[in-house]
């Protein structure tokens, strides 16, 4: 199926495919028949002409994307990832002037260009893709700031192809946009600050690799990159089983482990394992703070059977114990609540 | 306390720019790149100006209090409401001293606000200047925009105050100390003020809803609050004793005023007065009753006893409220 389209908002190009496939949309979503695949895909805009496209989606065949070039100066950052690598290995031919969303990656495009994106049938992609204004930038940064990460930005992708991996900090808010409940009392307000975060994370992740890279004799090229992430996925994929040992990961990678454990440092700027260990703990606040789960399920589920062993770690990564975590304060007193303002106010009269 | 040498100050600037102009003359201290360092006098530390770009205004406090000082808002006409979030250890020496903490959305145009600061304590805070104007922006497509909205005019109390948690003061200090390269600050900061913005406000739905937020109590001592809760102000003229309470919903007494406390953030006869004095209010707005009618209708035996109750929750008597 392939669809053209100008628009300027998700909003916009979600009507499109809604209209093609001859389908309603509800709440801005649109639900795949079987007939078409199976997954979602939803969109929303956001305040100053920013508009989102989120999605977990597996459509039947390929859903080809077509965008004409667009008017005012327009960036879509681009969140993508497919949580099992396997499923496009066996991939058809591709063409270079296509997009194809069939491997995890983040990259910034200028909308003004005309693209061609695919989304590949029976792969399932998770995605968060923004389409915003440079003037949205502005609003942040100094004008120089925004050409500097610009220019930088594109010459390093047109020589090297994009390098910032995903790893589990932006895995973590992608997954609260895509499965962000329609119902939440504040969604604009949750998508909007949480896409701004996928957008300061991008950024200051990426000037902060290329200013480093300056300085290091040996970069990482596009091929390593990809096999890299593939390591990555794999080490964070199930934290409820014993991690791959590196040789494991190392065959994966079709690296050796020598090799494998310096770039993997380079690129996510820790050791294997404490990476591992670091989002595992992550993992646990943050199944800790939806409140479904007692400490001791979540101690189980991030793969430790001895519950003051989970206990010990967790407070090495956070300083406070998970029993901590759902403490408040005592009471501070406001407004006329309390004894002490009473005090406060017979001394003043 | 102390009775001696408290310092006073009396403001009723909305700009937050202006007022630590007015600051830096009190404290004979200069005021610059938006940061007034308190002369040693008077404290240690700094208050901090923070404009973001989505027309935010903050003031930013982290400093240990040297001198006694009261600061008291006097009432100012242009009405707006601002979100704060506070945290104060009482002996900064003491380290087993424990920090209280507080995110409270208080109005301007509603009383009078005072706030007691002691020597000796350490406190960090962050003021969230709203306006009308923009609250009204921020909740326009938000689902539940419309219904928060007559809550937070309603100045209900019970919704619009909580402790802080872990979540709150992590953020609080990325705020107050960003570990951020300057070029993107200003970014890094908007996205923290907006989570705790986005998280206070969510809160105060599900307590108006009342869905316990973050409590750690297993279901069924959730329910059975929730009866107590609801048992509690079945009769606004009286509430029932503790005792009485804890046999109703099969809770030991002291379990009772614990778990309660922790699940609506105030003791069971805070809450009760609360619900009661803004029974009171919204009356008093509606303007249908007098306020012997309401006094009566509370079950008070006079005016005065009613006035002094309604004062000590609102900061304001009811003979005020009825003349706005």
């Amino acid at each position: 199926m392939t669809l053209q389209y100008n628009s300027d908002n998700y909003v916009d190009l979600l009507h499109v495919i809604a209209g093609k496939m001859q389908l309603a949309l509800t709440d801005n979503t649109l639900y795949f028949p079987d007939k078409f695949g199976k997954g979602f895909m939803k969109a929303a805009l956001m305040p100053h002409n920013m508009s989102v496209l989120t999605g977990d989606l597996t459509p039947a065949e390929d859903i080809v994307l077509e965008r004409f070039s667009a008017n005012a100066t327009f960036y879509a950052l681009h969140f993508v990832e497919v949580p099992d690598y396997k499923s496009f290995q066996g991939t058809s031919a591709k063409d270079d002037t296509s997009i194809y969303f069939d491997g995890s990656t983040i990259a910034l495009v200028n909308a003004q260009l005309e693209a061609r994106y695919v989304l590949r049938g029976g792969v399932n992609v998770r995605f968060v893709l923004m389409l915003f204004e440079r003037k949205l930038l502005l609003q942040y940064m100094d004008e120089q700031v925004v050409d500097l990460f610009l220019s930088t930005y594109f010459s390093k992708v047109l020589k090297k192809g994009n390098t910032t991996p995903i790893d589990a900090d932006f895995r973590e808010l992608m997954f609260d946009l895509v499965k962000a409940d329609a119902h939440h009392p504040l969604i604009t307000q949750y998508t909007n600050t949480r896409c701004l975060l996928l957008l300061e994370r991008f950024i200051i992740r990426f000037m902060h690799q290329s200013e480093q890279e300056q300085q290091l004799t040996f970069k990482l090229n596009a091929d390593e990159i990809s096999r890299l992430m593939r390591v990555e996925s794999r080490l964070v994929k199930d934290y409820s089983q014993a991690p791959p040992t590196i040789e494991v990961l190392s065959k994966a990678a079709a690296m050796s482990p020598t090799k494998l454990k310096k770039d993997f440092k380079q690129l996510y700027g820790l050791p294997i394992y404490e990476y591992y260990q670091k989002n595992r703990m992550k993992k646990a606040h943050s199944l800790l703070s939806e409140n479904n789960y007692s400490i001791k399920e979540v101690g189980i589920m991030v793969g430790y059977t001895n519950l003051s062993h989970f206990a010990v770690s967790f407070k090495k990564e956070f300083g406070i114990l998970p029993s901590e975590l759902s403490h408040r304060d005592e009471v501070l007193p406001m407004d006329g609540m309390s004894d002490m303002e009473e005090a406060a106010r017979k001394q003043i009269n | 306390m102390n009775t001696d040498n408290v310092l006073k100050i009396e403001y009723d600037h909305i700009d937050y720019d202006d007022l630590l102009r007015y600051y830096s003359r009190i404290f004979k201290t200069r005021y610059q790149n938006n940061i007034l360092e308190l002369p040693v006098d008077y404290g240690e530390g700094r208050m901090q100006l923070l404009e973001i770009p989505n027309g935010l205004q903050c003031l930013l406090g982290d400093y240990k209090v040297n001198q006694n000082m009261v600061f008291q808002r006097t009432r100012n006409e242009m009405p707006f409401f601002v979100l704060r979030f506070d945290e104060l250890k009482e002996d900064d020496e003491n380290p087993l001293a424990q920090p209280r903490s507080a995110a409270c959305l208080t109005s301007s145009n509603f009383g009078s606000h005072i706030i007691y600061e002691t020597r000796g304590s350490k406190i960090k805070s962050l003021k969230v200047k709203i306006g009308e104007d923009w609250l009204n922006e921020f909740l326009k497509t938000e689902p539940a925009g419309d219904k928060l909205k007559s809550h937070i005019y309603l100045q209900s109390y019970v919704f619009s105050y909580e402790p802080m948690d872990k979540e709150y003061k992590e953020l609080l200090n990325q705020v107050l100390y960003p570990e951020c390269d300057e070029r993107f600050r200003l970014l890094y900061l908007q996205n923290r003020v907006m989570l705790l913005v986005e998280r206070f406000f969510t809160h105060f739905i599900h307590r108006m809803e009342s869905k316990p937020v973050n409590i750690k109590l297993p279901n069924g001592d959730i329910q059975r609050l929730k009866e107590a809760e609801q048992e509690l102000i079945r009769d606004v003229t009286a509430s029932p004793s503790i005792s009485v309470l804890a046999r109703r919903v099969g809770m030991s007494e002291s379990k009772l005023k614990v778990c309660f406390k922790e699940m609506y953030g105030l003791s069971v006869f805070q809450y009760f007065q609360r619900y009661r004095m803004q029974t009171a209010k919204a009356r008093l707005i509606s303007r249908k009753y007098t306020i012997k009618q309401i006094s009566e209708e509370l079950g008070y035996e006079n005016v005065a006893s009613f006035s002094k109750a309604f004062y000590k929750v609102f900061d304001q008597l009811p003979t005020d409220v009825a003349a706005e």
